[in-house]
């Protein structure tokens, strides 16, 4: 009998899902991908100091291709649309990709330029979703500069669109320089980026160099707060960012790791170092963090951070006062919250006071990184106490079987509520009217969670 | 009991002269209660009654000769001496009120023949301060024997009649003695403490509190005598802020004594117009590691020469350094004047609250309106959706104004 052998292979290719492509790697660090969507449509026609919008943009972009490809490193590519085909076609997919995204494309940006009518429709929406082709790769320095002097034209939502380039291929948002823009299209163009309404020439090519130099001069950086395991980044934490040459303040923030665990990139103006402070217990400050220009900047941090959890036993209840909690160190008072709360905090020793009746103080708070401290308490009872007359009292309770002075009845008051850990209680007083010490009287009551016990005095 | 000491049996003996004394006694001493448990008194020896015991007579201020006569000479000694038994039902007898005395005197011409042992059932009730040293008076018995019960407490031996009546007499002379206290809290200039003072006396072994009084400054002196049990060892713990152990105090059984405590303090004053909630500080001594603190609302404290810290708990807390009291110094903290600030947010957002340095003062919880008081000043409030981006964080800027409500509202 033949005896044969069975060989099953198990192929698992696991893909790393970032979106729709690659990203560009292999391509310097600082170079910027620019692709302009320019207007082609029969309404740059108009005419500003009897030009046409169509030549007065034509030659600011021939000026401004040849500027960036002097002055930075950068790839520049060209889509058109409202160029083939005439209005009364409204052609929705009249959008052409008319020079590829490329190294000294300035030239042929010009010759392309030079050849082209504008005659029709505003398909804006069709145009960025192709731009997503264009652009092909995911890049931090993908930039798209749309000139334009109308809103679409084709029943779409280039706002929803927008939003999905932001998602997949871009990290800064649109360039939008609008030519003359009526104001009633104005809120529509604003969603899909950094949009700026050019009145005049002069105003035109001031709009677009400055928006450029803008997000150029823009550093970026990501924030890994490393607790633990190096890999994995803490989340939510708010922070705060400072100019370190003078520590003014720049902007505050929540951490934010995404789907993919990565922190989310965050751009700033053009701060070359920033000192960053963590709003953890205590505050973590990073000082002087250089943001290099032009290139991302991940910035990688200690952060052994623990967390302290004061809550309630049971929840099932009634509680009556939430009692606030305060985190030392030795004199400094680092955070305080109330109950019930999750405190995210540094490794280290600290002490707590709760400021229930009795109060609680744990003078040996250790924190360790990773890990979580809990501290549970039963829930509280409520006290009622009606005063008859004004006394002289006070509320004890049993700490360890012996007496121990909670706080000091109110002499002003008819009736008072109070809420009270579990515990055995005494409340000791005497009329503020008797002249002899044995006129003095006591009350022992015990209180449980969620009870309530009602004295008169 | 039966047996005869000269013409009476020893029981009538007993009860004779216990109705006289008793008669006596009471006539002069008003704050004494006595009552007489008998034992082996209603069953006979064969019915074998281990708890043959009761309390004939009920604890009364006012027992005279008849009454205790008429109702013991009708009682015939028979039946077993349950020992052990009788001293456990005394917890009974005497009740719970811990500040009351309590005395036994066991008259007995035998020992437990119930396999009973009373010595393990004093010591117990003595451990519970139902009692300390129960006297025991032997009717005639022998050395030997005695022994057994000296366990329990103080023994006498009463060889006749006379010899009991003057143990008896002695014993009651020892008890009706009282023991006596006077207190008087003073400031360092020896004048009258002018505050009210509670203090506790404390057993020293249990740490159970046995009195608990209040002292004031119009308390009348010739009042204030306290009368102390002296079946325990005493501390005094006063409760002042914070409270402190008096230092050498001791009660000599059966004298009367006077104290003279000295209490240092000085007055924080807060004049809070608004909401009167407790616990509002956290105050302490600077030097931290003594881990000594105090909260609540504070007018005297007896931290005096003494550098401390002040938190008041409000938004932001208010931080009051290098604080020091002199005696009867006023240190007055001052107001904060406040707003309130409601917070509405429909989503689940992340929310903190900086002060205008970017200071973190509070962060909110998931409830969907929050409101809390806040000194009156500038603040802002950042706050971002759980899921949404670093760069979606948004802030806004909120002004609290005096005694008036700011309203918030997240939008989503």
């Amino acid at each position: 009998m033949n005896r044969f052998v069975h060989i099953l292979f198990f192929l698992a290719m696991t893909h790393i899902y970032y979106g729709q492509s690659d990203t560009c790697q292999n391509r310097p660090e600082d170079r910027f991908r620019v692709l302009f969507l320019l207007d082609a449509s029969h309404s740059m026609g108009q005419r500003w100091d009897n030009k046409p919008l169509w030549e007065i943009a034509k030659k600011t972009i021939e000026e401004f291709a040849l500027f960036l490809q002097k002055n930075y490193n950068v790839e520049m590519g060209l889509r058109v649309y409202g160029h083939n085909s005439p209005v009364s076609a409204n052609d929705c997919f009249d959008s052409k990709l008319e020079v590829p995204i490329e190294e000294n494309a300035a030239r042929k940006i010009i010759a392309k330029l030079r050849t082209i009518q504008y005659k029709g429709t505003t398909p804006l929406t069709y145009s960025l979703e192709q731009a997503a082709d264009d652009l092909g790769c995911n890049s931090k320095k993908n930039v798209i500069i749309l000139i334009t002097d109308g809103y679409e034209t084709c029943n779409r939502n280039p706002c929803a669109m927008a939003e999905k380039l932001l998602d997949f291929r871009i990290s800064i948002k649109p360039l939008i320089i609008g030519l003359n823009i009526d104001p009633k299209e104005i809120q529509h163009l604003h969603c899909i980026g950094d949009f700026k309404n050019a009145r005049n020439k002069e105003d035109f090519k001031k709009e677009l160099y400055n928006s450029f130099i803008n997000i150029a001069n823009q550093r970026s950086f990501s924030l890994f707060l490393q607790n633990g395991d190096k890999k994995i980044s803490e989340t939510n934490v708010p922070f705060a960012l400072y100019n370190a040459r003078n520590n003014e303040f720049i902007a505050a923030y929540y951490h934010h790791v995404g789907a993919h665990q990565m922190p989310d990139t965050i751009t700033v103006g053009n701060y070359d170092s920033v000192n960053i402070k963590v709003h953890c217990v205590p505050p973590l400050w990073i000082h002087n963090v250089k943001l290099k220009k032009y290139v991302h900047n991940p910035i990688y941090v200690d952060y052994p951070k623990g967390t302290l959890d004061v809550k309630w036993s049971n929840n099932s209840g009634k509680i009556y006062d939430n009692p606030l909690g305060l985190i030392y160190r030795d004199t400094a008072l680092l955070d305080k919250f109330y109950v019930p709360a999750t405190v995210d905090i540094l490794e280290g020793d600290y002490q707590l006071a709760l400021n229930t009746i009795p109060a609680k103080f744990y003078a040996h708070l250790s924190i360790k990184k990773t890990k979580s401290s809990e501290i549970i308490l039963p829930a509280t009872g409520l006290l009622n106490i009606t005063y008859s007359s004004d006394i002289y009292g006070d509320l004890y309770v049993y700490n360890e079987g012996v007496l121990e002075k909670c706080m000091t009845l109110s002499t002003n008051k008819n009736i008072e509520s109070i809420s009270l850990l579990p515990g055995r209680y005494k409340i000791i007083y005497r009329s503020q009217k008797s002249i002899t010490i044995h006129a003095t009287f006591e009350k022992l009551f015990e209180v449980t969670s969620f009870s309530i016990v009602n004295i008169s005095l | 009991m039966n047996e005869r000491w000269q013409s009476e049996t020893k029981w009538e003996m007993a009860i004779t002269t216990l109705s006289s004394l008793i008669d006596s006694f009471e006539k002069v001493n008003r704050d004494f209660e006595i009552g007489i448990r008998v034992l082996g008194h209603q069953y006979t020896k064969n019915l074998q009654r281990c708890d043959d015991s009761k309390l004939e007579i009920e604890f009364s201020k006012e027992l005279t000769f008849n009454k205790v006569n008429d109702k013991l000479k009708n009682i015939k000694p028979k039946g077993y001496t349950p020992l052990a038994y009788s001293i456990a039902e005394s917890e009974k007898d005497f009740g719970g009120d811990i500040r009351t005395q309590n005395i036994v005197i066991l008259i007995t011409d035998g020992l437990e023949n119930c396999n009973g042992n009373p010595c393990e059932v004093a010591a117990r009730l003595r451990e519970k301060n139902i009692f300390i040293n129960p006297y025991i008076i032997g009717l005639g018995i022998d050395s030997l024997e005695s022994q057994n019960l000296e366990c329990i407490g103080k023994y006498i031996d009463a060889k006749n009649k006379e010899v009991f009546k003057r143990v008896v007499e002695t014993i009651l002379t020892e008890v009706a003695v009282k023991t006596t206290l006077t207190i008087q809290f003073v400031k360092s200039d020896s004048s009258v403490y002018p505050y009210y003072v509670p203090f506790s006396l404390i057993d020293t072994r249990s740490r159970m509190d046995i009195h608990n009084l209040i002292f004031t400054s119009n308390t009348r002196r010739s009042k204030d005598t306290i009368n102390i049990n002296p079946q325990f060892t005493y501390t005094m713990l006063v409760h002042t802020n914070p409270p402190f152990y008096v230092p050498n105090f001791t009660i000599s059984k059966g004298k009367h004594q006077h104290y003279i405590i000295p209490i240092l303090t000085g007055e924080i004053k807060y004049n809070n117009p608004y909401k009167n909630k407790r616990n509002q500080y956290l105050l302490r001594p600077v030097d931290w590691q003594k881990n000594q603190w105090h909260t609540g609302l504070v007018s005297n404290m007896r931290w005096v020469d003494t550098q401390m810290i002040i938190d008041y708990n409000m938004h932001p807390v208010v931080r009051y350094s290098k604080v020091s009291l002199k005696e009867g110094s006023v240190y007055e903290m001052n107001t904060i004047a406040r707003g309130t600030l409601v917070v509405k947010h429909e989503n689940k957002e992340l929310m903190t609250l900086y002060n205008k340095n970017w200071e973190k003062i509070l962060t909110f919880n998931n409830d969907i309106v929050s409101t809390i008081d806040l000194a009156t000043g500038d603040y802002y409030l950042l706050f971002k959706r759980v899921v949404a981006h670093s760069e979606n964080t948004s802030y806004k800027s909120v002004k609290i104004v005096e005694n008036q409500i700011t309203n918030v509202l997240i939008e989503p």
